[in-house]
């Protein structure tokens, strides 16, 4: 899309070579944001592999949260070669190191609303058989809000503003922004907002959708 | 004969399916749900796009036709192809693909045609009655004829993405299973959202990447419009679509030849 960007013409101030950090960021950023534990989960409720977790000393959740984190410390690990490129991309004067603490947490909060809002969807599986359609439903709602194929800023001043408050410009637009003037007090106190009313709403939907469990073929 | 008993083994293969897919409404009015979506993202995001940037040579309505044309290609390209597509790549993996040669039909066709549901071609039809409402709304030219060439240009740029699906999949004779081939020709799916005339001054790069996808939306598009088209473009496209036919023909022929389970 930024390729065919840059061969039109802007019509405002924005511009793709303006666009272009957003971009690398949220290129950068998404592989350790994003998280398909929703399609696990109806794996292992469809499976019936649940069970395992029902009949066990073992949570759902924190083995699925802690499985998570553990296979973005790996990702971190491949992709550090195209981190350290995107560091001499982005001069020290754009991006001073002092910020690199901030960055990390950002990237840490996101993550950690993008995993409770796709462990969330994924819970429908447990009603729903066609679950590809719910799948392709939140990938479409995290992708176009999340500002990861547009930045919300695109939006009117309105819906931008409403955007800000709600849970998915804490998935991806956040980061970029946090990159350039460091976190706001009042965004972070959105976020831990958002990620206790999402753990809320797991509580809640989890353990309705496993009372009504029941797998007897498979 | 030949072309219409394969004619006739298309439809049934598309009736059954249709058929089936009725029988549960809940499920298909999910899939409709899930299938429809991407097509307002598609809207949404591309309004805020034209909104804040504007591509010579081309007005808003004829913007809009263009992305409602991508649609209609992208969506026909899922219901004709995407359900093959999968299923081959494992068929060949499980070693199940003998079943498929030994029906007394084309190999390519009852491999590759086996129809990708009634939402997507829901969203068809959406995408078709979209072209033209935008064409009444923006006012914009049309005639009987160029009405004809649009349709008759989509399907030769069906055939073209149908010819490189076929190239991809056939790597999986060779090189083992490689689930990613099913989708190749679907992540690059932005090229076809924009004008070919975008990437004119990119040089030969844009030749051997980006234009000759671009075709397959912009080609039907400025023919409906009766809009001029650049005769390198159409020269382009021509050869473009009688290349990758023979390629495709010729890799299909000599893997299916060569190809065996009991070595695979």
């Amino acid at each position: 899309m930024l390729a065919a960007l840059s061969f039109s013409r802007p019509l405002g101030q924005t511009s793709a070579t303006s666009l272009l950090p957003y971009y690398l960021i949220i290129g950068l950023i998404f592989p350790f944001v994003s998280s398909s534990i929703d399609e696990e989960l109806e794996e292992l409720a469809h499976t019936g592999d649940i069970n395992n977790f029902l009949t066990r000393p073992i949570s759902l959740y924190p083995w699925l949260l802690f499985k998570n984190f553990s296979e973005k410390i790996s990702q971190f690990i491949y992709l550090a070669p195209l981190l350290l490129v995107a560091a001499f991309v982005f001069k020290p004067d754009q991006f001073p190191l002092s910020r690199i603490l901030p960055v990390f947490v950002s990237v840490f909060l996101s993550s950690l609303v993008y995993f409770n809002l796709s462990y969330l969807t994924g819970l429908v599986s447990f009603w729903i058989d066609e679950f590809w359609a719910i799948r392709n439903l939140k990938h479409v709602v995290f992708q176009l809000l999340g500002g990861f194929v547009i930045p919300t800023t695109f939006f009117s001043a309105e819906i931008s503003g409403f955007l800000r408050h709600s849970p998915f410009f804490y998935l991806g637009s956040w980061n970029p922004a946090v990159f350039s003037s460091g976190i706001d007090r009042l965004d972070l106190f959105w976020v831990l907002i958002w990620i206790f009313v999402s753990q809320l709403l797991i509580l809640i939907v989890q353990n309705s959708a496993i009372s009504k469990y029941s797998f007897t073929a498979s | 004969m030949i072309m219409k008993k394969n004619l006739r083994f298309l439809f049934r293969v598309q009736s059954a399916r249709m058929g089936h897919e009725l029988i549960n409404p809940v499920n298909s009015l999910l899939e409709l749900i899930g299938s429809v979506c991407y097509f307002f993202l598609h809207m949404v995001s591309f309004s805020l796009i034209i909104s804040k940037f504007s591509f010579p040579g081309w007005s808003v309505g004829e913007m809009w036709v263009l992305l409602f044309t991508f649609q209609v290609f992208t969506y026909a390209a899922f219901y004709l192809f995407w359900k093959g597509l999968i299923h081959t790549v494992r068929d060949i993996n499980r070693g199940v693909f003998d079943h498929l040669l030994t029906k007394p039909i084309s190999s390519r066709l009852i491999t590759f045609f086996r129809s990708g549901g009634l939402h997507n071609f829901v969203c068809f039809i959406l995408g078709l009655i979209s072209v033209f409402v935008s064409i009444y709304t923006f006012k914009l030219t049309i005639n009987p004829l160029s009405v004809l060439i649009y349709f008759l240009t989509l399907i030769i740029s069906l055939w073209i993405f149908h010819s490189f699906t076929v190239i991809f999949i056939s790597l999986n004779f060779f090189f083992g299973y490689i689930p990613t081939t099913s989708s190749v020709m679907f992540g690059i799916q932005e090229i076809y959202k924009y004008p070919t005339s975008l990437y004119n001054h990119a040089g030969i790069w844009a030749w051997l990447t980006v234009i000759p996808f671009s075709f397959f939306t912009t080609i039907p598009t400025t023919q409906l419009l009766l809009r001029p088209l650049q005769p390198v473009f159409l020269a382009g496209y021509i050869v473009f679509f009688i290349l990758s036919w023979l390629l495709s023909e010729f890799i299909w022929r000599f893997s299916v030849n060569h190809y065996s389970s009991s070595g695979s």
